[in-house]
């Protein structure tokens, strides 16, 4: 089947059938230790950053 | 003209901030989310995308709810919480078997770099700055 019969074939799809055919499942990435180091650097600042700004929020409601 | 644009930001967070929970929730759980799904096959998905509009809506309605605060709070953690969100699309788009010829260039990669750190600090001296007045040691 060329590309161009494929693009056609796609045009006739249901929705559902559009939606199945585009999906890709991506395998797990493989990650350095440097990249694993950044990644939980910037899980902690989410947590961390977030606690504060939840905090805030909270004292705010009390005035 | 302020008021418009107002009501337009809202119009478009009522569409975008819903249907990407319902995707997040469908995506969480591993059942159909897309508006490509019909509404009786990703019924999760439209329910998530209602339910998000709704507990929204009862919110501010409240009477005396501080409208200020939770605007700006919720803007400070979605600025917090959106480098995770760069972070992770900028590992994709450097997912040479995903992307293909669209890969991210050492370049590009160092100008998004750049954009996410600016947005922490941004995100991190408002939320810090915000904290520390609350505990009242500035």
């Amino acid at each position: 089947m060329t590309e161009s019969e494929k693009q056609e074939l796609v045009m006739f799809l249901e929705r559902d059938q559009l939606v199945a055919d585009k999906s890709r499942p991506v395998g797990r990435m493989p990650l350095g230790r440097r990249m694993k180091v950044a990644l939980w650097a910037l899980r902690v600042f989410a947590v961390v950053v977030s606690a504060m700004v939840i905090y805030t929020f909270v004292s705010q409601l009390g005035h | 003209m302020f008021a418009l644009g107002l009501i337009e930001a809202g119009a478009v967070a009522i569409l975008t901030i819903s249907a990407s929970t319902g995707y997040a929730v469908g995506e969480c759980i591993g059942v159909p989310h897309s508006f490509n799904n019909s509404p009786r096959k990703a019924i999760l998905f439209y329910a998530a995308n209602v339910a998000a509009a709704l507990i929204a809506a009862v919110i501010i309605l409240i009477p005396g709810a501080p409208l200020l605060s939770i605007a700006l709070n919720a803007n400070v953690l979605a600025t917090v919480l959106l480098p995770v969100a760069l972070v992770f699309m900028i590992m994709l788009a450097n997912d040479r078997e995903l992307m293909g010829r669209w890969t991210n260039s050492a370049a590009t990669n160092r100008i998004a770099l750049a954009i996410v750190a600016f947005i922490s600090l941004c995100g991190a001296a408002y939320a810090i700055d915000s904290f520390l007045r609350a505990v009242h040691v500035i």
